[in-house]
């Protein structure tokens, strides 16, 4: 009962900074409809089905910055295979597997070879994004309509929310389960909570750390076809950027860079958060520079909260 | 060990006088009117059980706490701390487990730290230097000014800490647990140390659940339980039984047990292991027996154990389980064949810091709980509360931070995290480090009803007391080879308490 009192306590300024958020958008006009909500949904999804793949990784005790690239990486290998060789369906097989294998790659030198997690994805960053450049030749490939299916979607009311938004839910739901209720999870976060601990109590924390890679991977494999279903084309330069936008969705959402602690439902309700900011932004009329103006007062606002929360915990 | 010198009788007033101090947190009265005075020139010792109200006293004389009454007398002037900064700048300082030296800093520059002599806006480095080493030279300590504090052993550390107090004109040290992390040698040259300052007239505290130590070195003794206080004794007065006594509040059964006798093949056999430390070294463990491995810090014994666990590889050696050879290259290979393996360093090794009592009870059991890789949650709830009871875990509940439960409890949990494996064959490294008396006494007994069961035990530790206790046979290494092994522990143990020396 204390312990719970003191966990509502701990969390209380990202509540205030929710109700907060809240009230501002019961303020601005027609926010609370369908097509508002349904279109946050939807913009939200690629970002929050690598969001939910990071999250792995942080609570891990990892970093990924190289989502982004890897995105780009599997959007023009699966778009290069879906346009000219195969169907859709083993290209989107082909997109997933290699992402998971280029998170793979980063996951055997920070766990194998002890490299540091941020300097090994800053340089699988640029190494993806250039192995992306030269696959496309500087060209980009367009017109993609292997998966504009999931553009389509189901009706509600006078709107249509896109499958991209229920292959969002779906992941996320699935991160979810698998980081809460499995063996493997539960390894996740000791690996996060104390790596030595965790290997001596005969956790194989090499291959967990591994694993945590490739999951984010995977997670940027299946971003890369929900943007190839969205904008239907592949450049050198897409998902650029995006792994902030992932992160900052985590921080927001309660994860902890430490490693060891938060969940897939906070990093995607931080990922909602992030995206509604951003839609009042735009529909309050204003220019969309104040966009990451506000978003990085709020990612800045939650850390600190944290901060303050902890220093509390720590008496 | 050698008998303490009398005290220096001073009539003066206390160096530092505590009077009534109380301290209540919601739900507990850590102090209750707490009386302690040290004179100038005096080993104060201060005994108890964990929760006993040590460290809250300590945290009220270091100033991190405020007292809720009571006054505290420097020399006899009444003195108020705000916080731990303005207690040092009165004159006490508080030496904690965890140091607070800069690792990438030199010893010297860790010694002027906030107090450097400058030439204009510039630090002047020179000065640094050559303040440090005549500081660390009038103290007679051997530690290279110019050495990076990160480098230097735990009891190098230990006296760059307390030069560091003695040059902020401490008046009163506090020692927090100083020799739970040093090896026998450093241990001898600390207490040389504070006899040193002793004699000229500082006052000191010192804390240590080591009561061997403690009787050795103290003038007079404290002894604290349930936040009040129950005496204080001059040392040669008080003998380790009524010591005991005194903290526990009931006499301790220090039952005797028959020597064990096991028979049948070898659960482990060792033969010729080489590593980093280690210079060829046979052992066995037989099945319902408990042999002692010890040794001087870094004499090979610790990578043992961490090789028999698979935590590290050896270079060169036969491992035999059961008459198979056994070459583990991860724990996991030891815990499946039923080799447990209980650490020394609860905070680093053992508990994951962010989880609670069940999940950390549970790390080593959970594929048990799962279908396909599913976790039953409930079913390991179950099973960690009976393990908690089994062990009597006192808890606010399954759901408490491991790490916010006292030591004794946190290496319960740890005990109980590999008893539910139900190993063969347990390695235990100092099992009852830094733990309160009557939790060590229960301890101690789990390990003789394991052997009992007819489990093998293999106790690595630094502690004589447990070693003489428990072990059928101790296993000393020096420098990476068998010292000697006498045919009974119990017996022949006073030679290996010689050795430890």
């Amino acid at each position: 009962m204390k312990e719970h009192l003191r966990t509502v306590l701990l969390r209380l300024p990202q509540f205030l900074l929710m109700i907060g958020g809240l009230i501002l958008m019961w303020r601005t006009e027609r926010f609370f409809t369908f097509h508002t909500l349904g279109s946050i949904l939807e913009l939200a999804s690629i970002v929050g089905v690598l969001a939910a793949g990071q999250t792995f990784v942080l609570i891990g005790g990892g970093f990924d910055l190289s989502q982004g690239a890897i995105v780009a990486l599997t959007a023009a290998s699966t778009a290069w295979l879906a346009k000219d060789y195969t169907g859709p369906i083993p290209a989107a097989l082909v997109g997933l597997g290699l992402g998971a294998m280029l998170g793979a790659i980063n996951g055997f030198f920070v766990a194998v070879v002890r490299t540091n997690a941020f300097v090994t994805t800053l340089s699988t960053l640029l190494i993806y994004r250039g192995a992306a450049f030269v696959l496309l030749g500087g060209q980009p490939i367009s017109q993609v309509m292997a998966f504009a299916r999931l553009s389509a979607g189901i009706t509600l009311g006078r709107t249509v929310l896109a499958f991209r938004a229920f292959v969002f839910l779906g992941a996320a739901l699935l991160a979810w389960l698998v980081l809460r209720q499995t063996v493997f999870g539960q390894y996740v976060y000791a690996v996060g909570g104390n790596a030595e601990a965790a290997r001596l109590a005969g956790v194989r924390t090499v291959r967990v750390r591994v694993a945590t890679f490739a999951l984010s991977g995977l997670a940027a494999g299946l971003a890369a076809i929900l943007w190839l279903s969205w904008v239907r084309v592949a450049k050198p330069d897409t998902g650029t950027n995006l792994e902030l936008d992932s992160i900052a969705a985590c921080v927001v959402g309660g994860v902890s860079l430490q490693g060891g602690a938060g969940s897939v439902l906070g990093a995607a309700a931080g990922c909602l958060l992030l995206q509604s900011l951003a839609t009042m932004i735009t529909t309050a009329g204003l220019p969309d520079e104040y966009r990451t103006l506000v978003a990085g007062s709020v990612i800045l606002t939650f850390a600190a909260a944290d901060a303050l929360a902890r220093r509390g915990e720590r008496r | 060990m050698t008998v303490s010198e009398p005290a220096v009788d001073s009539p003066g007033p206390a160096r530092v006088l505590l009077r009534g101090i109380v301290k209540t947190y919601p739900g507990v009265r850590a102090l209750r009117d707490v009386d302690l005075d040290v004179r100038p020139g005096e080993i104060h010792a201060l005994c108890g059980e964990n929760g006993a109200g040590k460290s809250t006293l300590i945290q009220v004389l270091g100033g991190a706490v405020r007292p809720d009454s009571g006054e505290i007398l420097l020399d006899g002037v009444a003195a108020r701390f705000h916080d731990p900064a303005d207690a040092l700048a009165q004159g006490v300082a508080v030496i904690h487990q965890e140091f607070s030296l800069v690792g990438p800093l030199t010893v010297a520059e860790n010694l002027a730290l906030g107090n450097e002599p400058r030439v204009g806006p510039w630090i002047n480095r020179r000065e640094i230097r050559r303040m440090g080493a005549d500081r660390l030279r009038a103290l007679d300590f051997p530690v290279d000014p110019d050495a990076r504090a990160e480098a230097l052993t735990t009891g190098q550390r230990q006296l760059v800490e307390i030069a560091k107090a003695l040059g902020r004109k401490a008046r009163v040290l506090v020692l927090d647990e100083p020799t739970a992390a040093l090896t026998r040698t450093e241990a001898e040259h600390l207490f040389q140390v504070l006899r040193d300052l002793r004699s000229h007239g500082l006052g000191i505290i010192y804390i240590s659940h080591h009561l061997e130590e403690v009787s050795a070195l103290a003038d007079r003794i404290s002894v604290l339980r349930d936040g009040m206080k129950v005496g204080t004794w001059p040392a040669s007065e008080l003998s380790h039984d009524r010591l005991v006594a005194a903290m526990v509040g009931s006499a301790v059964d220090l039952r005797a047990t028959a020597p064990r006798h096991p028979s049948g093949p070898p659960l482990l056999r060792v033969v010729g292991a080489t590593g980093s430390t280690l210079r060829g070294v046979d052992l066995e463990v037989r099945a319902g027996e408990v042999v002692g491995l010890t040794g001087l810090a870094g004499s090979g014994h610790e990578e043992l154990a961490r090789a028999l666990f698979g935590a590290t590889r050896l270079r060169s050696g036969q491992i035999e389980w059961r008459g198979r050879s056994f070459r583990p290259r991860h724990p996991l290979h030891a815990r499946r064949l039923g080799i447990a393996s209980v650490p020394a360093d609860r905070r680093r090794e053992g508990l994951i810091s962010t989880w609670d009592v069940a999940e950390n009870l549970s790390l080593a059991i959970l594929p048990k709980f799962s279908r396909l890789g599913w976790l039953n949650r409930r079913a390991r709830n179950r099973e960690a509360s009976e393990w908690c009871d089994t062990f009597e875990v006192t808890s606010a509940g399954l759901g408490q931070r491991a790490l916010t439960l006292s030591g004794g409890n946190q290496q319960k949990v740890l005990l109980a995290r590999w008893a539910a494996t139900a190993p063969e064959l347990f390695i235990l490294n100092d099992p009852t480090r830094g733990i309160d008396v009557k939790t060590r006494e229960a301890i101690h007994r789990q390990i003789e009803d394991w052997a009992e069961q007819g489990r093998g035990i293999l106790l690595v530790t630094s502690d004589t007391e447990e070693l003489q206790r428990l072990a059928d046979r101790i296993v000393v290494l020096r420098a990476g080879r068998i010292l000697s092994e006498p045919n009974s522990g119990r017996d022949r143990s006073a030679d290996v308490a010689d050795e430890r020396r």
